[in-house]
C-alpha cells in the first residue's frame, strides 16, 4: 500500500519521467523505420507493376461504384441547373465545394462531363479537391481503361 | 488544508459550496443540455462515427484530478483493484476506444479539457485561463483549499448522496460498485457506476475553402447495466454525407449499429471480455478517421465495413495493457447488415494490441492478420509500433504531447501479387491556455510500395477550443503533398457535441 502526496507531483509521475528519457530515442526509431520503409520508392506505374490489378475492359458499375464513393458525395445533383452557377473567378476544387459543378449522380451526368472528369483525375490530379486523398491507383487505372475502352455505359 | 470532514451534512454542505450539489449540478447541467437540444434539433438529419482521442490520454498523466477529485489522503487499494490507467478503457466504455465515455472520461471532460470547468479543475491548471477571461472554472472555489473525494472505499459510498447526474441513472443490482467499478463521490456530481447511461455525439463540419457545409456524425450511445460485472452496449448512428444535410439519410448503409456488445467488466486488474460488433484495436484509435494510419487498414471509423463481429479480451493492470480480438468480418466488396451484428462472410482475422501507456511516456505495439478469399478482399497482414511522450512529466508547465505511429502491411491483390504498404503519422498537441490547444500533425501514407507515385504527405495545423463542457470547435489549415502534380490545400472546421 502506498500513499500518495498531498500536494505538488505524486511520487509515481516522478518515477515515471525516467522513462520518458527512453521513449524520445524510441519515438525518433519509428521515423527513422519508415525513412528506411518503402517510402515512395516504386518506379513503375500500377499498369505494369501488375495489369491485371482491375479488369482489362471495366463495365460501368464498376466505374460507378468510384464515383458513388468518391465523387458523388460532392457532386450529389444530378445536370447543370441543379447547382448555382459558379462564382466569377472560383473554378476548380473551390467551384465544386460550392456547389457550383454539375453533379455526377446519374449516367448522363458521367457521360456528359467525361472531358472535365479526365482534366481533374488525370491531367491535374485535383479530384477529390483540397486536402482530401486522391484516386488510389487501381481507381485511376479503371477510370483510364474505361474511358479508352470507349466509355460504356448503359446510358452512352 | 482539507474540506473533508467525517460528518456527511458536512460533507454535503462543502459538497454545495464547492459547487457539487445538486442544486449547483442542475445549474451547470442546463447549458449543456440546451445546447445538446438544440442540436439535436438542428441536427435531426446529420450523421457519422464515435471517436477517440489519444493525446487527451497522453496527457492525463500530468496530474491525477485530470480524472477525478484529487486524491488527497487516498491510500492506494491493491494493484488488482486500481483503475487508474491511461489506456481506453480509462475513459470510453468501449475499452478498445472512441464514443461513450466512463465517468473518468466524463470527468475529464468537465474538469481539464474546457475553458469553463463545471467540475473541480486541477489544481495544476488553477493559473492557466484564457489572458482576460479571468478564472472561467464554475466548480472550483480557488482557495488554498482543494476539493477531495473520499479517502478510501468505504468514505466512499458516503459521497453518493451528493450525485446530481442528468445524463446516467440509478445503481445496477446490488448498488454501488465498492471496489471494481467506479467508485461514487470520486467524480463530484457526476454518477460513477449507472444502471443506465444515454450519451450523444454529433459532429458537423464545414469546409471554409469551399463554402460546404456537412454532417459527419450523429450517435445516440446507450449503456445498460443490470448487473455487476455485466454491460449492454448499443451505438446507433448515422453516416456523414459531405453533400449536405438534405442527403444525409440517402445512404442506404445508414443509420446502422456502430457497435453492439455484451461485455463482462470490472473484473481484477481491470480485465474485460466483450462479444459482439466492435473495431479491431490496432494501434492509436484517432478521432480523425482520415488519418492513413487508419484508412489504410480496415480502422477508418466512418465505414460500417471496418467493424468485425468477434470476441475481444484485455486488461490494463495499472500501466500494462493487452488487448486482443477474434473476429469475422464481411467481404471487402459489400457493407454488414445495419442491425444483424452477426452478419459476416467467409474468413477470420486476429489482432493483437499490447504495450504501456504511463503517466509520462507509453510505447506499444499492434499486429492483426485477415485471412479471407482473394475475392472477399485477400488476406492482409498488418503491424505497427506507436509511442507518445508527455512533456510536462519532464518539465512542469509545458503541457506538451508528442504522440507518433507507424505501421506496415501485407495484402494479397486479386492477382495473387503482395502489396506492401505503410503509413505513419506524428501529431503534437500543446494546451496554450485551459480550453485552448495548438495542434501540429502529419501523416503519410504510400499505399504500394511498389507502384511508381501514389504516396502523399498531408500536414495540418490548427486550434481545438473547448470553450464549455461538451462543446469543441477544431479548426485546421491542411495541406496534401502528392507525389507528382496535384498539391492542394483546405480550411476545415469542424464542431464536436458530447456527453
Amino acid at each position: 500500500m502506498t500513499t500518495v502526496p498531498q500536494r505538488g507531483r505524486p511520487s509515481r509521475v516522478r518515477h515515471a519521467t525516467a522513462g520518458a528519457w527512453v521513449v524520445a530515442p524510441v519515438l525518433a526509431a519509428i521515423v527513422a523505420v519508415l525513412a528506411a520503409s518503402g517510402c515512395g520508392r516504386g518506379d513503375l506505374p500500377l499498369e505494369q507493376v501488375d495489369p491485371a490489378a482491375v479488369p482489362l475492359d471495366p463495365d460501368f458499375a464498376l466505374v460507378y461504384d468510384i464515383f458513388d464513393r468518391e465523387c458523388i458525395p460532392c457532386h450529389s445533383g444530378s445536370g447543370p441547373g441543379d447547382a448555382p452557377a459558379p462564382a466569377p473567378g472560383r473554378d476548380g476544387a473551390a467551384a465544386v465545394l460550392g456547389g457550383s459543378e454539375p453533379g455526377l449522380s446519374t449516367c448522363a451526368d458521367i457521360i456528359a462531363n467525361l472531358s472535365d472528369i479526365e482534366k481533374d483525375v488525370f491531367r491535374k490530379n485535383s479530384m477529390p479537391p483540397g486536402a482530401w486523398p486522391r484516386l488510389t491507383s487501381q481507381e485511376k487505372l479503371i477510370l483510364f481503361r474505361w474511358i479508352g475502352n470507349g466509355a460504356k455505359a448503359p446510358c452512352n | 488544508m482539507q474540506l473533508r470532514t467525517n460528518d456527511p451534512a458536512s460533507r454535503r454542505r462543502h459538497a454545495s459550496a464547492r459547487g457539487l450539489g445538486p442544486a449547483a449540478a442542475r445549474r451547470r447541467l442546463g447549458w449543456p443540455i440546451a445546447t445538446a437540444l438544440a442540436a439535436l434539433a438542428a441536427l435531426v438529419t446529420a450523421a457519422g462515427p464515435a471517436r477517440g482521442t489519444p493525446q487527451y490520454a497522453a496527457r492525463a498523466g500530468r496530474a491525477c484530478d485530470n480524472c477525478h477529485l484529487t486524491p488527497n489522503g487516498w491510500t492506494n487499494p491493491p494493484l488488482a483493484q486500481r483503475k487508474c490507467t491511461l489506456s481506453c478503457q480509462g475513459c470510453h466504455v468501449d475499452p478498445a476506444g472512441g464514443g461513450m465515455r466512463t465517468v473518468s472520461g466524463r470527468f475529464y471532460a468537465r474538469a481539464t479539457l474546457p475553458m469553463i470547468a463545471t467540475s473541480p479543475r486541477p489544481t495544476v491548471d488553477w493559473d492557466r485561463n484564457v489572458p482576460r477571461l479571468g478564472r472561467r472554472d464554475r466548480a472550483t472555489t480557488y482557495t488554498h483549499h482543494l476539493p477531495t473525494g473520499p479517502a478510501d472505499f468505504t468514505a466512499a459510498r458516503a459521497w453518493a448522496d451528493s450525485v446530481s447526474d442528468r445524463w446516467a441513472w440509478a445503481d445496477p443490482l446490488g448498488g454501488p460498485s465498492t471496489n471494481l467499478g467506479p467508485l461514487a463521490g470520486r467524480y463530484g456530481a457526476l454518477r460513477a457506476d449507472p444502471l443506465l447511461r444515454v450519451g450523444v455525439d454529433i459532429r458537423v463540419a464545414r469546409l471554409v475553402t469551399g463554402g460546404l457545409s456537412f454532417p459527419m456524425q450523429f450517435d445516440l450511445p446507450v449503456r445498460f447495466h443490470p448487473l455487476h460485472h455485466v454491460m449492454f452496449f448499443a451505438n446507433p448512428g448515422v453516416r456523414g454525407r459531405r453533400s449536405g444535410y438534405q442527403r444525409a439519410f440517402d445512404d442506404p448503409a445508414t443509420p446502422y449499429l456502430r457497435e453492439g456488445f455484451v461485455m463482462l467488466h470490472e473484473l481484477p486488474y481491470q480485465a474485460y471480455a466483450k462479444a459482439g460488433r466492435f473495431v479491431p484495436s490496432f494501434g492509436l484509435r484517432l478521432d480523425d478517421h482520415t488519418t492513413r494510419t487508419r484508412r489504410g487498414f480496415e480502422l477508418d471509423a466512418s465505414r460500417p465495413d471496418a467493424r468485425v463481429t468477434g470476441v475481444e479480451i484485455g486488461a490494463a493492470p495499472n500501466y500494462p495493457f493487452v488487448q486482443a480480438s477474434y473476429f469475422r468480418m464481411t467481404s471487402r466488396t459489400r457493407q454488414p447488415a445495419r442491425w444483424d451484428v452477426l452478419d459476416t462472410d467467409r474468413g477470420w482475422g486476429v489482432a493483437l494490441n499490447a504495450g504501456w501507456r504511463g503517466l509520462a511516456w507509453g510505447v506499444g505495439g499492434s499486429w492483426m492478420t485477415r485471412r479471407r478469399p482473394a475475392a472477399d478482399g485477400g488476406d492482409h497482414d498488418a503491424w505497427g509500433g506507436y509511442g507518445y511522450l508527455n512533456l510536462w512529466t519532464l518539465r512542469r508547465g509545458l503541457p506538451v504531447v508528442v504522440m507518433a505511429e507507424y505501421d506496415a502491411g501485407r495484402r494479397h491483390a486479386s492477382t495473387g501479387r503482395a502489396v506492401d504498404h505503410s503509413a505513419a503519422l506524428a501529431e503534437v498537441d500543446w494546451i496554450v491556455f485551459n480550453g485552448v490547444e495548438a495542434i501540429a500533425a502529419w501523416d503519410f501514407e504510400d499505399p504500394d510500395h511498389a507502384v511508381r507515385g501514389d504516396h502523399s504527405h498531408r500536414l495540418q495545423a490548427g486550434l481545438r477550443v473547448t470553450p464549455y463542457p461538451g462543446v469543441t470547435i477544431d479548426g485546421r489549415v491542411r495541406a496534401l503533398l502528392v507525389a507528382g502534380d496535384g498539391d492542394g490545400a483546405d480550411v476545415f472546421v469542424q464542431l464536436h457535441l458530447y456527453q
